[in-house]
């Protein structure tokens, strides 16, 4: 009796095992009421904060955001992985033919040393000598990248040029270290006194040291103002055709809502 | 050999003289099909990757991929693409050798002190140790070279710059010395004791005798823990991210940042599409095919050393004569060098304070940064808190890691126990078909868990259209840990005397009832142990869940939903750079469980025969 017992719970076992499987697989969609977003780093702080607030006015709903880089944002919203993809940076032409865009705001990239570095301001020119050649800044000789999907790397590579109007876009190779993340980058400048990055101006915070490019401190003013010229948009995608659930909807209204606008200048983001 | 052959023919007898029901049938076919399932995994994983990656190795071509020396992928169109890996082969290739230079040398030293000149009360306290060095999540490690070891190394670094060679060497070398350690452990103390007895008696000094007779003895097996700590150091890839600097170029210096293979899957996989995954997951490949080339070599050590021992096991009068006839020149030879000898003891007493300081080190760090953490989120707020945006608390990694342990297990429980019962009860020992499998399962062991997360990526994630979900880490998972439970469940079963079988044979019960109702309950201590050996490796792994669990800090809702678990929970916390406090006190939680899973595989073990790691 034992031995067939041992059979069947065997048996058993393997066939829940496999029919959790096909029927997972099957209808591997999430709950009615979760609004899965992906995307940049830079956008996910201002996203959490207003995902909190959306979550304060309708209970029951749930926002999973998920900070990775914007073209993983992109990617996951063009496959329909996550419902909202974020950016830092706009949607190319090639991606605009798949997915909508809605710009949310501004946002500057603001350069960091180490809170015990002597330098207060770089200078166009010798940001794009320290990340194309390696030129050193005072004590700063390592400059810290973004990894390839990030917007705000494109935003920075695009906007930091030398002389000749050459940007760092153009070259196949830069010099320093590479981050995954905006948290890392500010994790290794806090750590290091010979290092120095750029993260988004939302995501500052005190433990490392913003710098001012060409004399222009990054402001909230300076960027309304135009004279700090390093900013790019935050931008959310999402797919052409595909119809959003009620709580997506909900959401991108709200974000775009005047409520949504005083959170996002709140945090110190350009609405 | 005698007891395995009364074993086969008492097998034998039973098989023709009692037809088999159409139940044992059915049963001995279930089994057989779990032992497969290994064989598929490893084939399947091969072939999964292959065919994911041919696009790439088609648009690049093979020897741009392997020999190129850029790694640009773009976005302004493919055609100012290079995937070029060549930079990252080196990087893992030179941190490999590093990691080995020095975890390598410090284990195999450990070992030699832990097994002859360690004081028997010691023996107990630092065996645990190494396996607790062992089970620490390789985020943990990460976090601690990225806080500890790359600052200290920037001091004294030329160009003020701590991450590099050296910081990846440092950090891969203390995660491997416990593997190499413990396996070295193995193969010393498997050498048969006359020979060391037998030196002594020649008039060989303790030490001599270490040295000469039974290291070289025992060569075969230190070079397969060798190999297996090349094996891991190549396959890490959370530690190294955060200390290696991560610049795609040939490394130039001991404190110029590089890239190793496994770096860059984890580092492009979550946002890349097209040629650039491709080439991606054709990099797995290559690491994959690393292994498995790492795996064939280990193997044909194993066997040489086997048909040597049978050899001598045919003619032992031969073999001992031989033994002492090298011991008795040796010792005449090197009678005078008594000094150097003695002096490599200490070596090993060194190494080991060494490495003990390291734990210390690690442990103190850890436990005290934990605990001021603890102190400013608020212990109660921080592990059960609200959670959700804006909030942050440890809730959901609770609930994620249980879900993503009951999943693995679920699935690879019922299959490795199937698969033990076959290979124990069902097959001849030593058959060919016991082989296969055997080294399929340890090549599965083998595999990074970067390779693992591919392939979950793959087949679950986007054939199965999962997505990031906890099903879906949770079945990557699954394959992971079935080594682990099918090698040490199957080491219990052996453990259970033929006596208790034959008694129930002989009393008439039928062999799917023997396995029922004597063997299995006389091998539970075994099987309970594969659990939480592989509760353990679950919770410290974090590569392959980033990839397939997702990374989001919520509340799971269902099994489709993503979730993290602890380790992922740490690696997010640290790389978003606003939560220091909630990063250590994660760190804090994930030692703790370290710790309670190896005292409950203490606990549970056999006495006298220490679990291998």
């Amino acid at each position: 009796m034992k031995a067939k017992k041992l059979v069947v719970l065997a048996i058993v076992c393997m066939t829940i095992a496999l029919t959790c499987v096909s029927v997972f697989a099957a209808c591997g969609n999430t709950g009615e009421n979760e609004i899965i977003i992906t995307g940049s780093t830079s956008v996910t702080p201002l996203m959490e904060k207003l995902a909190q607030e959306f979550e304060k006015q309708n209970s029951g709903v749930k926002i999973l955001i998920t900070g990775s880089g914007s073209s993983q944002g992109i990617a996951d919203a063009q496959k329909g992985a996550c419902e909202i993809g974020m950016s830092s940076r706009a949607l190319k032409d090639e991606e605009l033919k798949s997915l909508n865009s809605i710009e949310i705001c501004k946002d500057g990239i603001v350069v960091i040393v180490n809170k015990d570095c002597e330098l207060s301001n770089v200078t166009n020119e010798q940001l794009y000598e320290l990340y194309a050649n390696g030129t050193a800044i005072g004590s700063v000789n390592t400059p810290i990248n973004r990894s390839n999907g990030s917007g705000t790397r494109d935003g920075f590579n695009e906007l930091i040029k030398n002389a000749n109007g050459d940007s760092l876009k153009d070259l196949k190779e830069l010099k320093g270290e590479t981050q995954d993340q905006t948290g890392s980058v500010i994790e290794r400048v806090a750590e290091a006194k010979n290092v120095l990055g750029y993260i988004s101006l939302g995501s500052l915070n005190d433990r490392v040291k913003a710098l001012s490019l060409n004399g222009v401190a990054a402001t909230v003013e300076n960027i309304k103002a135009g004279d700090y010229s390093l900013q790019r948009p935050f931008v959310l995608a999402t797919k052409k055709g595909a119809t959003l659930s009620e709580s997506a909807q909900k959401f991108l209204e709200f974000i775009q809502s005047e409520a949504g606008k005083k959170i996002i200048s709140d945090n110190g983001y350009i609405a | 050999m005698d007891k395995q052959k009364t074993n086969t023919s008492f097998k034998n007898t039973i098989n023709t003289k009692k037809k088999m029901t159409a139940q044992e049938t059915v049963a001995k076919a279930i089994f057989a099909l779990a032992a497969v399932f290994a064989i598929l995994s490893v084939v399947s994983i091969i072939i999964y990757l292959l065919i994911a990656g041919i696009p790439a190795l088609k648009e690049i071509g093979i020897f741009n991929f392997l020999f190129g020396t850029t790694w640009s992928p773009s976005y302004d169109g493919p055609a100012s693409e290079k995937f070029g890996i060549l930079p990252m082969i080196v990087g893992s290739i030179i941190a490999t050798f590093g990691a080995l230079t020095i975890g390598g040398t410090l284990g195999i030293l450990v070992a030699v002190f832990l097994v002859y000149f360690c004081p028997k009360k010691l023996k107990t306290a630092l065996t645990q140790t190494i396996s607790l060095l062992a089970g620490i999540p390789s985020v943990v490690y990460g976090y601690f070279g990225l806080k500890q070891i790359v600052p200290l190394l920037a001091k004294i670094s030329p160009n003020n710059n701590g991450t590099g060679i050296l910081a990846v060497s440092l950090v891969l070398g203390i995660m491997i010395l416990p593997t190499v350690a413990s396996l070295a452990k193995d193969a010393l103390s498997s050498v048969s004791p006359t020979y060391y007895e037998g030196a002594l008696a020649l008039g060989m000094t303790k030490e001599q005798a270490v040295f000469r007779i039974m290291m070289p003895s025992a060569k075969s097996g230190i070079m397969t823990a060798l190999g297996l700590g090349i094996g891991r150091a190549v396959g890490e890839t959370m530690a190294v991210i955060m200390v290696a600097g991560n610049t795609v170029q040939f490394p130039k210096g001991l404190f110029e940042g590089f890239m190793t293979l496994t770096g860059n899957i984890v580092m492009d996989m979550s946002y890349a599409m097209g040629v650039h995954r491709s080439a991606l997951v054709a990099t797995g490949f290559v690491l994959l095919m690393f292994i498995l080339c790492l795996n064939c070599v280990l193997y044909f050590i194993k066997n040489s050393q086997k048909i040597k021992d049978k050899a001598n096991q045919k003619d032992k009068k031969n073999c001992h004569k031989y033994n002492f006839d090298t011991a008795s020149s040796k010792a005449i030879v090197y009678a005078n060098k008594t000094k150097l000898y003695t002096v490599i003891k200490y070596i090993c007493f060194a190494a080991t304070i060494i490495m003990l300081a390291a734990i210390a080190y690690l442990i103190l760090f850890i436990v005290i940064k934990g605990i001021i953490a603890f102190g400013r989120v608020g212990v109660l707020n921080f592990l059960f808190g609200k959670s959700g945006a804006g909030y942050i608390s440890l809730a959901p990694a609770f609930v994620s890691t249980g879900a993503l342990i009951l999943i693995a297990l679920a699935i690879a429980l019922p299959i490795g126990i199937s698969a033990a019962i076959f290979l124990v009860e069902y097959s001849r020992k030593n058959s060919v078909f016991v082989q296969i499998i055997r080294l399929f399962t340890d090549t599965l062991s083998g595999i990074p868990s970067i390779v693992f997360g591919l392939f979950g990526v793959i087949v679950f994630n986007d054939f199965f259209g999962l997505n990031y979900s906890l099903l879906s880490g949770g079945l990557t998972l699954s394959i992971m840990i079935l080594p682990t439970i099918v090698r040490s469940v199957e080491e219990s079963l052996l453990a259970v005397p033929l006596m208790y079988r034959e008694a129930s044979f002989a009393l008439g019960a039928g062999k799917l009832h023997t396995i029922a109702k004597i063997v299995l309950p006389c091998a539970i201590k075994g099987i309970l142990t594969a659990t939480i050996l592989s509760i353990g490796r679950i919770v410290s792994e974090s590569a392959a869940l980033l990839l397939t669990a997702g990374s989001v800090k919520n509340m799971p809702a269902s099994i489709t939903s993503p979730g993290s678990s602890f380790a992922v929970m740490m690696y997010m916390f640290a790389s978003e750079g606003m939560y220091m406090d909630e990063t250590y006190a994660t760190a804090l939680v994930l030692l703790v469980l370290v710790v309670i899973i190896n005292m409950l595989v203490f606990a549970i073990a056999p006495k006298g025969k220490e679990k291998k790691v």
